[in-house]
């Protein structure tokens, strides 16, 4: 009996410390990354693709992409023989942890999708990111791209990445709440005030804004300083040139703080786009008619029943100031190559093939984006329209606030922004408060 | 046979140094795995953690000693008086409201049927995730949510605003959260503590004549110590570094406004890339948490002895 009680002993003692040691080895031999992928529910399984075909990686954090991205991945291998699967993290932070982390290693991933301008200036200025030069040099002599948007890569005269997606920012509205009660998308200011005023006599609220999430709040602050001051002073004021607390910022606030007490805009804790969507609703059903936000923001239309051209248009937000250029906001995701990566050659040869007309053209009918590749059409008519606009009018293209200026200045900025979305009378001290930022970020660069 | 006599003192000799090698390694045995993974993954990151706290680092190029300078600059920043602030309140409203709650309910619980029932009922929040509760509590406070259209419904309109983006209205609605997700915990411990005391001083209070509050205040009240101190001390510990419930419901906004300690650690390590500065905030949160907890625990096992 005792004989069989210390067996029993042996027995768990050598199957605790027997399933430790395999639990141990199993997570010290696991692939960093890739764990960290599925533990958020998302990872998405490689796509199917022949068996002598190299599959690489491209991490991103738009999982509602995921699926397009893969078809492309596909696409890719179909096309030259190495393609793709994509693993979206379902948040950004989360993500933006695990690529950083990654970065310096034998693990980082072959591929990923990051923020463009100063946001990508840290991972350039660490080594993570392959000079991708080479592949725009061929695309730009051939013509199909244009050198802006490489700027938005560009560092130390040397290009880094590919264009994920580019977005214009435009005004989508309501076409059908416009044609019922008459309305046309404005021209000049005066049109764009007026149609507030007659939408909000017919008891819609004009305009949408919302703080959830915290980054929308730069969206109407950048529209009021292009609106009121143009581009140029938008341009010094990101480099620093100009201050927060400059009359032409502060004449911005004062516009942006009189729409809100005209009451032209949404409550600013209904949320569009981060997490929850409360907005979408409320503009389908024309409680709200604009939204201002990005192009990209058609495939959450279009994927809530809306047609585009039908139910929904878009035009660019007139100048206050009429003696202005005509100028728009644009965003580039930038897809990046890793440095580091296991399978660099094949992820340069991936991303030639992503700036593609044939892939451009794949993409931008997936997704109904702007193809910047000026071979590939745009397939949504709205979309189309702005690019047209853009042509006619000879538009200066700026880029977003959120990449267009230290990311310290404008993760202050955005809390700001915030605080005089809800107490406009602070306008001020909100001013002061980004400019003392400002002056601190400037000096230790 | 002489050597059968050698192999014979040597057979009888192992199997008790075998034996007494074995009761002295195995305590070790089973306890090494504990003790791995509590080095590996406590002990580990808490010192790195406290390393890296001195340093100025992004996460991708390496640390650079710094010095206290990143202890300084907490001093400096006005968002870590708002978060020192604001973490005060929530351990003083967890100790009002969780804890206070969870014992009245304890109370009220063991002295009715159905204690089972009520049991489940209470403790179910619990059962569902913080970051689940946070989420369907942000829904029903939404300017849209069902909070504000059953105020208007029943007449109350002026009251409906948008409850998670108006200080101090936010941290008032997740302490609110809060309270409906833990309280249940607390009952249960509370519970646990009730059902263990003797009954023999309760008859005698009443035989004296004591009334129904007495009885409480002077004898269920004292006899709960132990399991009240256990009680107070996770309901603090935890209110120190709630995170998650305030992460989904306001990411500490607007403007910071209700960010605690530990909003405010996750926000500068992994939003802002900031990972000396958040280090230097987990290691002082780590050190105000365990001195609360040395100089209270001290103090009720003193006043004990």
């Amino acid at each position: 009996m005792q004989r069989n009680k210390v067996g029993v002993k042996r027995i768990l003692l050598l199957t605790i410390v027997a399933a430790f040691l395999i639990f141990a080895f199993a997570a010290c031999t696991a692939p960093a990354a890739a764990p960290a992928a599925q533990d958020q529910g998302t990872a998405a399984e490689p796509a199917a693709a022949p068996a002598e075909v190299k599959m690489l990686e491209l991490y991103h954090d738009k999982a509602s992409w995921a699926d397009n991205t893969d078809i492309m991945g596909q696409a890719a291998a179909e096309a030259i023989g190495v393609g793709f699967a994509s693993v979206p993290f379902p948040d950004t932070t989360t993500y933006q942890s695990t690529v950083r982390a990654a970065l310096g290693t034998d693990k980082a991933p072959d591929m990923f999708t990051w923020w463009s301008g100063y946001r990508m200036e840290d991972i350039v200025n660490s080594g993570g990111a392959e000079d991708l030069s080479a592949i725009w040099d061929k695309y730009l002599a051939s013509g199909e791209y244009t050198p802006g948007i490489a700027s938005a890569y560009t560092f130390d005269g040397k290009v880094y990445a590919v264009p994920f997606n580019v977005a214009y920012w435009v005004v989508y509205y309501n076409k059908s709440l416009f044609e019922e009660n008459g309305l046309q998308p404005p021209t000049t200011w005066d049109e764009f005030m007026a149609l507030n005023d007659t939408l909000l006599e017919k008891g819609v609220t004009p305009l949408a804004m919302t703080l959830d999430g915290r980054w929308p709040t730069f969206i109407i602050f950048e529209e009021m300083i292009l609106r009121t001051a143009g581009p140029d002073f938008y341009d010094k004021l990101m480099s620093g040139e100009a201050k927060y607390t400059d009359p032409e910022v502060v004449k911005a606030m004062e516009v942006w703080k009189g729409m809100i007490e005209k009451g032209y805009f949404t409550d600013p804790g209904i949320s569009f786009g981060t997490g929850d969507n409360a907005m979408l609703p409320l503009f389908q059903n024309g409680q709200v008619a604009m939204i201002p936000i990005g192009d990209w923001y058609s495939a959450t239309l279009t994927g809530a029943g809306m047609e585009p051209g039908v139910d929904y248009g878009a035009f660019i937000m007139p100048n206050e100031n009429p003696d202005l250029p005509a100028a728009l906001f644009f965003e580039t995701g930038p897809l990046l190559v890793s440095a580091n990566g296991p399978n660099k050659e094949d992820a340069i040869k991936i991303a030639d093939w992503w700036m593609s007309e044939p892939a451009q053209k794949e993409w931008s009918s997936l997704m109904g984006f702007t193809s910047p590749n000026a071979k590939a059409e745009t397939v949504n008519p709205v979309s189309s329209e702005v690019v047209q606009w853009i042509g006619d009018n000879e538009a200066i293209a700026v880029q977003r606030y959120w990449e267009a200026t230290p990311p310290d200045i404008v993760e202050t900025a955005v809390d700001e922004f915030a605080r005089f979305m809800l107490n406009p009378d602070q306008y001020m001290e909100v001013l002061n408060s980004i400019q003392q930022k400002a002056d601190s970020v400037w000096a230790d660069r | 046979m002489n050597t059968e006599t050698e192999t014979a003192v040597i057979y009888r000799q192992s199997p008790a140094k075998l034996h007494s090698f074995r009761n002295w390694v195995e305590p070790y045995l089973y306890l090494f795995p504990a003790v791995l993974f509590v080095g590996v993954f406590l002990l580990y990151p808490a010192v790195y953690t406290f390393y890296i706290s001195f340093t100025k680092w992004d996460g991708l190029n390496p640390p650079q000693f710094i010095g206290l300078q990143n202890y300084f600059q907490i001093v400096k920043e006005p968002v870590f008086q708002t978060s020192l602030r604001n973490t005060l309140i929530w351990v003083v409203a967890t100790l009002l409201f969780p804890v206070m709650l969870g014992l009245m309910l304890a109370v009220f619980v063991n002295r009715i049927p159905l204690q089972g029932f009520y049991k489940s009922v209470f403790y179910l929040p619990y059962a569902i995730s913080a970051t689940s509760g946070a989420v369907i509590w942000g829904f029903m406070l939404s300017p849209v949510g069902v909070v504000n259209a059953f105020l208007r419904e029943v007449g109350l309109g002026g009251l409906a605003r948008s409850w998670l983006i108006i200080p101090p209205w936010n941290t008032i609605v997740m302490l609110i959260a809060f309270t409906w997700q833990t309280t249940g915990t607390n009952m249960i411990l509370f519970l646990v503590g009730l059902q263990s005391i003797p009954t023999d001083p309760i008859e005698a209070a009443k035989l004296d004549g004591a009334n129904a509050f007495q009885i409480f205040r002077h004898i269920t009240l004292p006899l709960l110590k132990p399991i009240t101190t256990v009680v107070i001390t996770l309901a603090v510990v935890n209110s120190f570094k709630v995170f998650d419930l305030i992460w989904v419901m306001t990411q500490g906004g607007p403007y910071r406004s209700s960010e605690t300690l530990a909003v405010t650690m996750y926000r500068e390590s992994f939003v802002q890339f900031r990972l000396g500065f958040g280090a230097s905030i987990a290691s002082l949160l780590s050190i105000i948490v365990i001195l609360f907890s040395v100089v209270y625990l001290r103090s009720i096992f003193r006043q004990e002895s």
